[in-house]
């Protein structure tokens, strides 16, 4: 038996959290908090933001933890619940960029995350920030359906299949826009690709 | 998934993509292994295409190492958590220590195997929550005549009496409408279940 086996379901844990065991909701959220972070990162491209809107996110799914229906898989709930999230706080940032009177983000958001600094040297700083930033780029410039499923796929793991359930789409139309997707990348990225 | 054989290029590609994001069968990959070992320019679409991969996983970020303690620190009271399954339980074994009172009631005469259907015993019962329920209506009743009596002397006392009075149902009704209105927002956040069938749990 491998020590995967031997984990609770994400389907165990949350009916022990229900029985009153709040406490397991941790592993829940250490399960998935990575995975949702990049997710809600690169479709808002605010680490900070990410964080705030993860954090809602489980507590959202928390609240409505006796909805879940053990029958489907808990990361499909948690990253529709996610993406629904993400869309709605792009639609406030839209509306605070037409109204010139509302405070920033920065100023009107309470959660200090304070995140440590990833330098690397000055050649590795520079050349990984270059890269990086054609990475983010090529992404960012995707129409939002492809970029969508790009982030579900390499930045919340999603299977297809997870991702067909979230986005309610067919399989095959999730396989040929992320061929799609990646073509466009690729082809953004051909610089980078060499080394 | 539908067995796949890599015919041209083009196939392969899509093949490799799968391959890559652990979508293909252990046959469909042994195929595609079996192309690309006699195969230059797919082995090189291979290489390609997980330098692509890793290049994608480069800008990855690590969850904050505080978020987890945030959120459990500060998750907020759920509904469910109110509705305890002890609640119900106790109700039934109200039932079940009221049931058995009433059978021993009915019997305690009779040796067992004489007694009579069951039927007798859900008589006793329904006659037991009939007295208790009378006894209930009759109390209630008497309380709100009191309460109507009280009310009816302080309010007749005097005007200002009466504007207070229905200051305070005015106030009663607002809050009952606020806690609905909160109530009708709280299930317009809550998320939907998935209605599609695929990618079930195993």
């Amino acid at each position: 038996m491998t020590q995967e086996s031997l984990e609770p379901s994400d389907a165990e844990v949350v009916a022990a959290v229900l029985r009153g065991d709040k406490e397991l909701f941790g592993e829940i959220v250490k399960r998935y908090q990575g995975r949702l972070v990049n997710f809600l990162y690169r479709l808002l491209y605010d680490q900070a933001e990410a964080h705030d809107l993860s954090q809602e996110v489980f507590f959202k799914t928390f609240q409505a933890l006796d909805r879940y229906d053990p029958q489907y898989k808990f990361s499909t709930w948690l990253f529709r619940v996610g993406r629904n999230a993400a869309i709605d706080r792009l639609r406030k940032r839209r509306l605070k960029l037409v109204s010139l009177d509302r405070p920033s983000r920065s100023q009107d958001s309470d959660s200090a995350w304070e995140f440590p600094s990833s330098e690397r040297g000055p050649y590795g700083e520079y050349r990984n920030r270059e890269r990086g930033g054609a990475i983010s780029e090529a992404i960012g410039s995707l129409p939002w359906e492809y970029r969508e499923l790009i982030v579900m796929r390499h930045y919340g793991e999603l299977s297809y299949a997870e991702i067909a359930e979230v986005k309610k789409l067919p399989l095959g139309t999730v396989k040929n826009k992320l061929f799609r997707a990646r073509q466009i990348l690729k082809e953004s990225l051909a610089d980078f690709m060499a080394d | 998934m539908h067995n796949r054989q890599p015919k041209r290029h083009a196939d392969l590609l899509e093949l490799v993509y799968l391959e890559i994001d652990g979508e293909l069968s252990q046959r469909e990959t042994r195929a595609l292994n079996d192309h690309a070992s006699s195969c230059l320019e797919c082995r090189v679409i291979r290489r390609e295409m997980l330098v692509f991969n890793s290049v994608l996983d480069e800008i990855k970020i690590d969850a904050h190492p505080d978020l987890a303690r945030r959120v459990l620190e500060n998750l907020p009271p759920a509904a469910w958590e109110m509705r305890r399954p002890a609640s119900w339980r106790v109700a039934a074994i109200a039932f079940l220590g009221l049931f058995g009172a009433a059978y021993a009631l009915t019997f305690q005469s009779e040796p067992l195997g004489e007694a009579l259907p069951w039927i007798g015993t859900l008589a006793a019962m329904a006659e037991l929550f009939g007295s208790a329920a009378l006894a209930g209506a009759g109390l209630l009743a008497a309380s709100w005549s009191g309460v109507g009596l009280a009310l009816g002397e302080i309010l007749s006392r005097s005007t200002m009496g009466l504007v207070a009075f229905g200051v305070f149902v005015l106030g009663i009704d607002c809050l009952f409408l606020r806690y609905l209105w909160r109530l009708s927002r709280r299930e317009a956040l809550v998320p939907g279940r998935p209605s599609h069938p695929r990618g079930r749990s195993k």
